[in-house]
């Protein structure tokens, strides 16, 4: 059944108390920030910080087929994880562009999840129904799922205060179900941060037992609850793609930028775009741009056109922002080939002032070296 | 106390002496999140009511500045140039971004005095 009212996620009643600025995402209302944007994008660098993403899709497949049907949807090679790990893929369409981006979480080669992006839920659970020709049960139980992410240094100190055993020996990328306080839990090392965090999935009637209950322990550890609006400049920083800017219906993984997670030995739906496009390369690319100007500048936004030095149309931002780690105006453009070099200079016209740019390498923030001991 | 009228579009003008400060009103500071860089008009130039003459960004949003009524700039608070967070901790005082003069007075009758502004539904 289709219906256009906003949703509340389970935690909604928590958000409001805690005074934060609301707003619609993905037909949800969503918490955007709660004191201030850079305050909590901090708070995840140095400390530690609680999310509500129950707006996120999680889909169970099951079936002495699910590898196949994971292997056939996917452009990553579900082969290079076992049971209890996991890997960041995209559905690509046959065409060459991208359903979505998603974690593929396999419990065993009959079982997997998939948590997928709010903004298409109906989307891919239309297309792995479409595609499950391997007779595979597949559930979308987006709407009976919250999601608790806890990211930041502290992740492991406020996890295991609060009763989870041994959360340092646990590596990203892998998860588990396991039990706390006789609640069911789905513990997974995952993020969207750049920092050691985890993804804590829970029936909708135990959020507001692990929101209140991480809030409570983690005060010690000095806790935030961290909006949507931190975790955009997060994930921008980090340079991870967000569907819709990066990645579209048009846009390969290739072209977003993301060959580290297109491996075209399996075959699968688009594959042969893929390896076309490997072989052929692609003609335009997602790429880093961080603002060069002396002065502080207007930060760039998605949409924004991007020119070469000699003044030519090379592109556009897909997403921009300013940085609060790095203090400038960063962005991730889609450029035509020959603008993908690092150094490069380039300017992005920002309402109608062309500002000077350079091309970076990628991720834009990278964590300081830890100080050894003396 | 000095005399403040605000706008529909959260911009207040505050009389000191013969001049007038503008900013963006502590409900618009409050509603952009952490700004991040403010772009000011030339001193001398002029605009009419309703006319755009700055741009406030947050790290999320970008939001014009209407000139109150018909006005031209004296002085723009350029030390936002470098500390635009100052329009967070203070918008109403030392987060002004214009003195101006007020071309007709007669056009301030149109503003809100600060009972109006505060029962506006924002």
């Amino acid at each position: 059944m289709e219906h256009h009212s906003v949703k509340h996620t389970a935690l909604h009643t928590r958000h409001v108390n805690l005074g934060a600025r609301m707003g619609e995402f993905a037909g949800f209302m969503m918490p955007l920030w709660y004191s201030s944007i850079k305050e909590e994008h901090d708070a995840v660098r140095n400390g530690v910080g609680l999310f509500d993403l129950s707006h996120m899709g999680e889909f169970f497949i099951n079936g002495p087929q699910a590898f196949d049907l994971c292997q056939y949807l996917t452009c990553n090679d579900v082969r290079r994880i076992g049971d209890g790990q996991c890997q960041y893929t995209l559905f690509p369409t046959p065409e060459g562009g991208t359903v979505d981006d998603l974690i593929v979480y396999q419990q065993n080669p009959e079982s997997y999840m998939m948590v997928v992006n709010a903004s298409n839920i109906d989307k891919d659970f239309a297309w792995v129904t479409k595609h499950n020709r391997f007779d595979c049960t597949v559930e979308n139980q987006s709407d009976d799922y919250s999601l608790v992410a806890v990211q930041g240094p502290n992740t492991d100190a406020l996890l295991e205060a609060f009763g989870f055993k041994n959360i340092s020996a646990m590596s990203q990328f892998t998860w588990k179900r396991t039990k706390l306080h006789n609640r069911s839990v789905i513990l997974c090392g995952t993020g969207y941060t750049g920092e050691r965090g985890f993804e804590i999935i829970v029936a909708n009637e135990d959020a507001g037992w692990l929101w209140d209950g991480l809030m409570k322990v983690g005060e010690q550890f000095g806790v935030k609850p961290i909006g949507l609006g931190a975790r955009d400049t997060l994930r921008l920083e980090m340079a991870y793609s967000l569907y819709g800017n990066e990645l579209d219906d048009n846009t390969s993984a290739l072209e977003a930028g993301l060959p580290f997670y297109v491996r075209t030995g399996p075959e699968f739906i688009g594959v042969d775009v893929l390896r076309r496009q490997e072989q052929e390369g692609v003609t335009r690319k997602v790429c880093g741009l961080v603002v060069t100007e002396e002065k502080r500048s207007a930060a760039p936004r998605h949409g924004a056109p991007v020119y070469s030095s000699e003044g030519e149309d090379i592109g556009e931002v897909t997403s921009g922002s300013f940085s609060p780690s790095l203090d400038k105006g960063i962005a991730l453009a889609s450029l035509k080939k020959g603008y993908w070099e690092p150094g490069m200079h380039v300017q992005i016209e920002i309402r109608g002032r062309r500002m000077n740019a350079e091309i970076v390498n990628l991720p834009f923030y990278r964590k300081p070296k830890k100080k050894s001991k003396s | 106390m000095s005399r403040i009228l605000y706008t529909k579009t959260h911009e207040y003008l505050r009389e000191e002496g013969s001049a007038w400060f503008l900013g963006i009103t502590d409900h618009a500071q409050e509603a952009l999140g952490d700004i991040t860089f403010v772009e000011l008009p030339e001193a001398g130039a002029e605009f009419s009511a309703g006319d755009e003459l700055a741009t406030v960004e947050s790290v999320k949003a970008v939001a014009g500045v209407m000139a109150p009524v018909s006005l031209r700039i004296i002085e723009v608070n350029s030390s936002l140039e470098d500390a635009p967070e100052v329009i967070n901790s203070d918008a109403q005082g030392s987060g002004w971004m214009a003195k101006v003069e007020v071309m007709d007075p007669a056009q301030l009758d149109s503003l809100m005095d600060q009972a109006a502004y505060d029962a506006m539904d924002k």
